[in-house]
Parts: C-alpha cells; structure tokens; sequence
C-alpha cells in the first residue's frame, strides 16, 4: 500500500516535470527571454544594493578624484542609477542573440532544420547556468570583506579565480574570466536542451556547440586579448 | 561551402585584432618616444615673462601636468594634488595651461595651488605643448627624475597611489 502511495507521488512528481518543460519549450521565446533576463536584473539589483554601497565607490575611487568630485560622482550615482537596469534587456539580449545566431548558423551549414526562436529558447534557457555565480557571489560577500575590486574580479569556478589579479596580465584578464566551469555547464545545457528538443542525439548538438559556438568564442577571445594588448 | 566561409571570418576577425595591436603598438612606441625627450618650447609664465620648459625639468623630481581650468577632472586632481602634496619640498610641479594667464591666475587662486611648494604655472594658448607631445586632451600628467627621464604618464586622470608609488621608486624609499 505505501509502496504503490510513493509509487504514484514519484509518477506525479514525473509528470509535473515533463509538464514543466514541455510548457517551457512551448511558451513563447519572448516571455522566456523577459522571464530570465529578469531574474537577472534581480540578482544585479540586489548586490547592487548590498554590496556596491557609496563607502565601497568611496573607498575605491579616492586616489583618483578629489573629495568634492567624489561627492558630485555619488549624486550622480543616485540620480542615474536606473539606467543600467534599463541598459541591461538590451545587453542580455546580445549575449542570447550571438550565441543563438551563431548556433543556428552551423546548424544551417549542417543541413539540420530548425527555427532561430527556438535555438534562441534554448540558449536563453541555459543562460540560468551564469545565475550559479551570481547567488556564490550573494553569498561569498555575505561573510567576506567588500571592495569594489574583490567584487568586479569575483569569478567562482573560472581561470581568473586561480590567480591574483594583481599578478595577471592585462590580455590574460578576460579569457581567464570567460573559461569557467559555468561556460562549459552552458555548453552542456545548450546541448541537452536543443538534443531534447529537436529529438536528436546529445553528442551531436555538443559537436555543433564546441565547433561553431566553440570556435567564434574562441576567435573573439584572441581578438579581445589582442585588443587589450594595445590598450594597455 | 558555408564552413568554409564561416572559419574564414573568424579567421578574418582574429587577423583584424592582430593588425589593430600591431598599428596601435607602432603608434605608442612613436608617443612614449617623443615623451621621452623634453620639446624646447617657450612658454609664458604668470609674470608675461617667457620660459623654456626644457630648462625647468631635470633640475628636480618634476610633475608636468597640462591643465585646463574649465575641464571638471582637472580641477578634482588640482585639489588632490594640494590634498596629498602641499608642503612637500623635493618635488617641482609644472603645471602648463592651454588658456590665458588671467585665467590659470582664477584657477590658482579658486584651487589653493598656492599651497604647493616648487610650483610654475605656464600659459600654453598655442596648443604647443598639446600638439608635442600629442595629447588627446587634458588633463596629462608626465613625471621625469633629476637626470630628464620620463619615470611615469598618466593620460586622463591619474591615481595617486601609483603616482606616489612612482615617486617612491624613483626617491628609492
């Protein structure tokens, strides 16, 4: 009798799930897109609050403005500061576009038939990985001391986080912040969920991701470092 | 066809990085050239005198800062400057203006520049110094050592830590 009750909440609890995503893919790849990003904005919202205080802007910017220019930055600060949350949509909707555009791309050179909403669905879903880092660094700065360097060079899990800043050279910053082990979860999911999908096999869409995604990534990384070389 | 096309951009992109690097370092190594040597430029001072910026470097650690009193950055490192270094004696500060010397007088006075020690003011309407050195805009820092040698730039605003860690150097404290 007990074994047949958890039979049928484990069969319930399995559908609800199946019911879930099946409703995910299904929902509109605009109402995904504005649901996530704002869960983003959450998250910027609250450490913004908590942890990017005017004594941390204070504290950071004192050897290179004045007390009176200081004083002036932080009124502005309050005044304008709805604007990067304005700013944002648009900036994550870049980071979803390119992956997605590139995805579709190969997929399309591979002769594979798919519509670019849903490669852009998929590539929004998976963007949920980069919230893991977000909800360390809630927490990390919760019991650690806060400065406007610890927290723009927190990194969990990635390249960046294995050496100090300090030491690190100015073009290695940026691909050492990018290869973390949330890029490759990121990877991983865009694969599962366009395998699952498209009803194809997992290694295959990991082959598309690596070679095309994997690829530009790259590219645009030695680019950027190449940037960073002159400009530093 | 498509893959090919593909890589070949990517390709492409990597190659324009490598090109933009290789003129942007061309030109930076022509910059910190001519930031080495000290132009001989005649400039007036706050009497209408006229002065020669080459015989005022060298002579001390000197700090050469091209200001312009209306721009708001200048005037936040014009109050640091007397914040971290008023009385401080081993150190010059040339402070070239691209204005009037009625104005650099207001920007003076309204700054308490008058607090720094070793201090020349420069009016610099002419843009000579600008157009040397090849300053995108002010403000500009530039600190050279007791032999002329250019020891540390700052191209906008500076920090004044790395500015006093750079004294520090060059005082070998």
């Amino acid at each position: 009798m007990a074994n047949q009750l958890k039979q049928d909440i484990y069969f319930r609890k399995m559908e609800n799930k199946t019911i879930f995503y099946i409703n995910l893919y299904y929902k509109n790849s605009i109402f995904i897109f504005f649901q996530t990003c704002f869960l983003f904005l959450l998250f910027h919202f609250i450490i913004d609050r908590l942890y990017f205080t005017d004594e941390v802007f204070f504290a950071h910017y004192y050897d290179v403005y004045s007390t009176t220019k200081l004083n002036h930055l932080i009124e502005l600060r309050h005044k304008w500061y709805w604007v990067s949350y304005v700013i944002f949509p648009f900036l994550f909707l870049v980071k979803c576009i390119i992956p997605a555009a590139i995805i579709y791309l190969g997929m399309y050179i591979d002769k594979m038939e798919v519509s670019f909403s849903s490669v852009f669905k998929v590539v929004v879903i998976s963007q949920l990985v980069f919230i893991i880092p977000e909800i360390i660094k809630l927490v990390w700065f919760n019991y650690n001391p806060i400065s406007m360097d610890a927290l723009r060079s927190f990194h969990p899990f990635s390249l960046y986080s294995l050496f100090d800043p300090i030491l690190l050279q100015e073009w290695l910053k940026y691909p050492f912040k990018i290869l973390s082990l949330f890029e490759v979860l990121y990877w991983f999911a865009i694969a599962l969920f366009l395998s699952n999908f498209l009803k194809r096999g997992f290694d295959e869409m990991l082959k598309i991701v690596v070679v095309y995604y994997g690829s530009f990534l790259f590219c645009w990384m030695v680019f950027v470092m190449f940037i960073s070389i002159s400009n530093s | 066809m498509g893959k090919y096309i593909f890589f070949g951009l990517l390709i492409f992109l990597v190659l324009l990085g490598a090109l933009l690097t290789w003129k942007r370092m061309d030109e930076k190594k022509v910059l910190a050239e001519i930031h080495q040597s000290i132009p001989s430029i005649e400039f007036s001072s706050l009497d209408e005198k006229s002065v020669n910026l080459s015989t005022l470097i060298g002579r001390s650690l000197s700090l050469v800062v091209y200001f312009n009193s209306t721009c708001p950055l200048c005037q936040s490192e014009a109050e640091l400057l007397v914040t971290h270094f008023q009385d401080r004696e081993n150190l010059d500060f040339i402070f070239i203006f691209s204005e009037p010397v009625a104005e650099i007088r207001g920007f003076k006075e309204s700054n308490h520049l008058e607090k720094l020690e070793n201090v020349v003011f420069l009016s610099d309407t002419l843009f000579q110094f600008a157009h040397a050195f090849k300053l995108p805009g002010t403000p500009a820092t530039f600190l050279y050592d007791t032999e002329g040698k250019l020891v540390k730039e700052f191209m906008g605003t500076f920090n004044m830590q790395e500015l006093k860690d750079a004294i520090a150097e060059v005082n070998g404290d």
